[in-house]
């Protein structure tokens, strides 16, 4: 297992996510482990709301840069950290029995 | 009218002549006229008024004026449609679902190899995703543990007000209570509660089947010559589908036979008929007649068929209620004396308490570990030992509850009126209860089970008080979710949410402005409450919703009435304000008593009981107001300390 798939497998092994995936810049998943539709999905829509983020933040201060980006939804969790190269979406599902204990 | 009058010169042959007059105004007016001669016949005088001529020399001038014209003009402006052309990712899957099996499925392996094609030809890139990664994942994984534990947006989720808060009337229970001692008139309306008694306190039973009611009345000063009555109606045969033969002929035995014979037909569609007139209207199973009206009840919390009571005279009963056989009267099983040492003023309220160690720290049996707790007018909170087969002679212990004024720092005694003990502290010997008052105090008192000489005065309980309602207090709960939250109000309209350990309170609501009777909180979600008002409405709380605004008020109209008790207006459109008319015809006078009891159902979690003048209501609840949503333990806690930031 690589270094990369490690990591991956890392962050996938916390609470509750359902996916985490990279796209490079050309809105490519390019590592992935949810399955195929979901990735799909996400690497079609999520790069070009993180690239608008991205331009927001630095209209309103060019100094300035986006970081990361978290989308509450009613069912899940979406968090996006935009680079240059490439994008790190991972989704969290917000389990209603894991959150009452 | 002239004064003066003047002939001018002029020729013989003409006649024509000049007049001058000068009038009583001072002006002069100047004629020329004719005098005719007296051989014409006539001897009148032709005066032409110069009048006209005068006025045709008069200068003239015209002029014109006239406003500037209005210019009217049209525009017109439409919204341009924009279609872009492209296809959207879910457009191609709804389109899939819609094909058939076989395609999708084709479309699925399709995609997913699509996937891992790309997924393979960029395996060379790993040595640019790495370093990539490795800056990126610890700000991923520190945003993933905090988001586990953050409450942030807890509050979002149920201020999300897509869940069904509705409160749907299921039953309405008339009372039975027993006739008139002075009068033997029977028949009419007014026959089932001749005394005009009232609902004083609800108690469920520990299965959630049985409903008991306690009847008094709050309106008897001096001495009470009214009677009083435990009514308990059995609604869980009536609700299971399977045994409904056999409990309507317990429930209707001795009740005339007319009632029996019309629910044995109509048996098998009771299901249904629960919203129908008539149908919905229960008798009670058992009626219990006592000598001075019954002021609280509470079912025992692990017997089903044991209730305590507590009377206007200051006595305390405890009935076994499955030996009772509709009228029968000798359930009662245990009776306290009036001595000395006994209330001298009306028990406001009763409890049981499970107490595992006794006096002398030893461990009951399990049947004799019950102590029943009762508060008095008289401010004087006795624990009475009971078990079965036991009687209740004399209290085990008591206190009175003696506390200086907090204004005037005189030290009196207060009278009680409500008591609640606080929840999930059944392995401890002491426990803490809290109490209301008559003069409006709040105490939290300590029951520590020392046994005092008997002949010695009773001591003081209290330890610590409270912020004071203007008026009396005339309900207090503690939270069956938190150890120290409990909520109180008062005849001041206001309810206080206290937390045990501060004076002041956490949150106060107020609302109406009429007074407030009685209130619970809900068994099954930490931050919901009810409270009854003086005008028959009952106000539900969801503090996760609103610390503000109620998220349901219903409205109780009549007094349920005697004979049909139709239920009208049952209409349930899920509106803010649910009005429900019953009995019709049934005592106008009635219209808006106070609800004195609100009781949720501990078992059967979505039922919830009302008592409105002499009728008993149940109430089936929609799921906002019965089903706890994720973290709301949590969402209480926070809501406290933020509410107590505020202040």
């Amino acid at each position: 297992m690589s270094e990369v798939e490690a990591t991956l497998q890392r962050i996938n092994s916390h609470k509750g996510i359902v996916g985490t995936i990279i796209v490079d810049k050309e809105g490519k998943p390019i590592r992935t482990t949810a399955d195929a539709e979901l990735t799909e999905k996400y690497a079609e829509l999520m790069p070009d709301l993180a690239g608008m983020a991205r331009s927001l933040v630095r209209d309103l201060d060019p100094q300035n840069d986006l970081e990361f980006l978290r989308i509450r939804a009613k069912e899940n969790e979406i968090m996006i950290s935009p680079h240059e190269d490439f994008t790190l979406i991972a989704i969290q599902e917000l389990n209603p029995a894991a959150q009452t204990e | 009218m002239a004064a003066k009058m003047a002939m001018g010169g002029g020729e013989e042959g003409e006649k024509e002549r000049f007049w001058s007059e000068t009038r009583l105004d001072g002006n002069l007016h100047l004629y020329r006229g004719t005098l005719r001669d007296a051989k014409e016949g006539t001897t009148g005088v032709d005066v032409e008024s110069t009048w006209r001529e005068l006025e045709a020399k008069r200068p003239k001038e015209e002029s014109g004026c006239q406003t500037e014209g209005v210019s009217h003009g049209e525009q017109g402006t439409q919204a341009v449609e924009r279609r872009e052309e492209g296809t959207m990712m879910t457009e191609d899957l709804g389109q899939a679902r819609e094909g058939k099996e076989n395609q999708e499925s084709a479309d699925a392996t399709v995609l997913a190899r699509k996937i891992s094609d790309r997924l393979d030809r960029n395996e060379s890139k790993d040595e640019d995703i790495a370093p990539f990664l490795e800056r990126i994942s610890p700000l991923m994984l520190d945003e993933l543990e905090n988001n586990a534990e953050s409450t942030a947006f807890s509050f979002r989720r149920t201020a999300v007000n897509d869940r069904d808060t509705t409160v749907d009337l299921q039953h309405v229970l008339e009372p039975k209570l027993p006739p008139s001692r002075t009068t033997t008139t029977k028949g009419g309306q007014g026959s089932n509660n001749p005394h005009g008694l009232e609902v004083t306190q609800l108690s469920w039973n520990c299965t959630g089947y049985a409903l008991a009611a306690s009847y008094g009345s709050f309106k008897v000063s001096g001495w009470c010559d009214l009677p009083g009555a435990l009514l308990v109606w059995n609604l869980g045969t009536r609700r299971s589908k399977d045994d409904k033969g056999s409990k309507d002929d317990k429930g209707s035995k001795g009740k005339g036979s007319s009632r029996k014979s019309k629910e044995t037909a109509g048996g098998g569609e009771r299901e249904r008929r629960f919203k129908l007139p008539e149908t919905n209207v229960h008798l009670p199973d058992v009626v219990i007649e006592t000598d001075v009206c019954l002021q609280c009840c509470a079912c025992h919390p692990n017997h089903p068929a044991l209730v305590a009571a507590g009377s206007y005279s200051g006595e305390v009963y405890v009935w076994n209620i499955s030996s009772t056989d509709s009228f029968a009267s000798d359930s009662e099983i245990a009776r306290t004396r009036i001595t000395a040492r006994s209330h001298h003023d009306p028990v406001v309220s009763v409890a049981w308490r499970y107490n595992m160690l006794t006096t002398s720290g030893a461990r009951h049996k399990q049947e004799e570990a019950y102590q029943l707790v009762s508060l008095g007018m008289d401010g004087k909170v006795l624990v009475w030992q009971w078990h079965k087969g036991g009687t209740l002679d004399a209290p085990l212990f008591g206190y009175e509850l003696v506390y200086a004024n907090p204004k005037t720092h005189k030290i009196i005694t207060w009278g009680g009126t409500c008591l609640s003990f606080q929840q999930q502290q059944q392995q401890q010997a002491a426990l803490t209860f809290v109490v209301g008052t008559e003069g409006g105090g709040i105490f939290r008192c300590l029951m520590d089970a020392e046994v005092s000489n008997p002949e010695d005065a009773y001591r003081s309980p209290i330890k610590a008080d409270f912020d004071q309602h203007a008026g009396m207090t005339t309900s207090v709960a503690t939270s069956p979710f938190h150890r120290a939250l409990f909520a109180t109000c008062g005849s001041d309209s206001v309810v206080k949410l206290f937390s045990a350990l501060e004076k002041r309170p956490v949150l106060e609501l107020e609302p109406t402005c009429l007074g407030l009777f009685s209130l619970c909180w809900s068994p099954v979600r930490p931050m919901v409450f009810a409270a009854g008002t003086g005008d028959g409405r009952v106000f539900f709380y969801d503090l996760a919703a609103s610390k503000v605004h109620p998220i349901k008020v219903l409205t109780l109209i009549g007094g349920g009435g005697g004979g049909g008790g139709i239920i009208s207006g049952g209409d349930i459109s899920g509106g803010d304000s649910e009005e429900e008319g019953g009995g019709r015809g049934g005592g106008g006078g009635r219209q808006q008593q106070p609800v004195f009891s609100v009781q949720f159902n501990p078992k059967l979690s979505s039922y919830l009981a009302t008592s409105h003048g002499d009728c008993v209501r149940i109430w089936e609840m929609g799921p906002q107001l019965t089903e706890s949503p994720p973290g709301e333990r949590e969402m209480m806690e926070v809501t406290l300390i933020q509410s107590r930031a505020g202040k």
